[in-house]
């Protein structure tokens, strides 16, 4: 038993000092990034004229690779945060929630976002749903290849947990890729700034609360995730 | 009135005082710039300077004295307590922020990836503070 208990707390200790590891390895890397994108733009303003066209369209997509970079740190930086910190139990009214989370995202003007219906107050930790419902919808709106493309929220109520299910009218997910979706950096191409964290970071959070998250799908056609909290 | 600023900026890293410089070296009104590297250098300043700066714009990841530490030094100094301080970070941890807080700070800005944004940002600050009334030391 005293064997037990200590082997617990050293591995419990590994992985708080991976975690910090991870955070502090991330930092590092954004203001490294940070620099690189200063001198850059310095590059193209004092010299865009004298490099050239080419030169300048090739400086631009080194800013690109750096944005994506700044992305996947920022993303590594919110995953192993998730869990250092215990998880907070705010009052949250999913009405005004989604429509601050809607006002963050970018919309593109060819989508709507629609939420079903009135949505129940929960209690949750706010910043960490806001994560989950961020990612779920942001994904939702990114991959979206439709002319008119369409995002519904909704939530429905039993006597021990919340189902959100979040549906789009997108290019759909294959089976085979239901389960492998939610691992940290798996991407399914269709997407150059993808980094392949949101729906592990999602996942993460949701095993903190207990809740499930599974998806249907019809390639071509579309894809709703669901995903549960349990009330406790 | 629009005043000229004293503004004393605690920041390691050559590149970030680069960007600050071509920053303000931009802006339409001219403010003194004082340049500490790290905590330590900073509270040197601070303990031999008759003339305290109106505004300390500090970085929170510095060698020797940090950002957090020097924060809490200058808080408990009943001579330096009262100067509004800026922290200027890469970082946006949920730790970090609220600790600051707590210490008591004037802003917290998350530096942005991009430089044009970046120099946005610098300037709404300054512009701000070109406008507040100061402890007169």
């Amino acid at each position: 038993m005293h064997q037990k208990e200590e082997l617990l707390l050293k591995l419990q200790h590994q992985n708080e000092q991976l975690n910090d590891y991870a955070h502090l390895v991330s930092h590092d890397l954004k203001s490294s990034i940070r620099s690189l994108s200063a001198l850059l733009s310095w590059v193209k303003e004092d010299c865009g004229e004298k490099i050239g066209e080419e030169s300048v369209r090739n400086l631009n997509l080194m800013e690109e690779k750096i944005e994506k970079m700044d992305q996947f740190l920022e993303d590594i930086i919110n995953y192993s945060e998730i869990g250092a910190t215990s998880l907070k139990s705010n009052n949250i009214d999913l009405n005004k929630k989604l429509v601050k989370i809607k006002d963050s995202i970018h919309i593109p003007k060819n989508i709507s976002v629609v939420v079903k219906g009135n949505l129940p107050v929960l209690k949750a930790d706010a910043r960490r749903l806001r994560q989950v419902l961020e990612n779920l919808i942001s994904n939702a709106i990114n991959f979206n290849n439709k002319e008119v493309g369409l995002v519904e929220i909704a939530v429905e109520e039993t006597e021990d947990l919340y189902t959100f299910s979040i549906q789009d009218n997108g290019p759909g997910i294959p089976k085979e890729y239901h389960e492998k979706i939610f691992n940290t950096f798996t991407t399914l191409g269709y997407q150059e700034k993808a980094t392949g964290m949101g729906l592990s970071i999602v996942k993460r959070v949701l095993d903190l609360y207990g809740g499930e998250i599974w998806l249907e799908s019809e390639v071509t056609k579309g894809s709703t995730f669901y995903f549960t909290i349990p009330k406790k | 009135m629009r005043k000229s600023l004293n503004i004393l900026l605690v920041e390691d890293d050559m590149i970030e005082i680069m960007k600050f410089n071509r920053t303000i070296s931009k802006l339409a009104y001219h403010h003194n710039i004082i340049e500490a590297k790290n905590g330590e250098e900073a509270l040197n300043i601070l303990y031999k300077n008759e003339s305290l700066p109106d505004l300390i714009l500090l970085d929170l990841n510095m060698p020797k004295i940090n950002g957090l530490e020097f924060l809490s030094i200058i808080r408990n100094n009943d001579q330096l307590k009262h100067i509004p301080t800026v922290i200027l970070t890469s970082s946006n941890d949920h730790k970090d922020v609220s600790e600051c807080h707590a210490l008591g700070i004037s802003g917290y800005l998350v530096k942005p990836l991009k430089f044009v944004d970046y120099s946005e940002s610098i300037k709404t600050v300054l512009d701000y503070w070109c406008f507040n009334e100061f402890v007169q030391a």
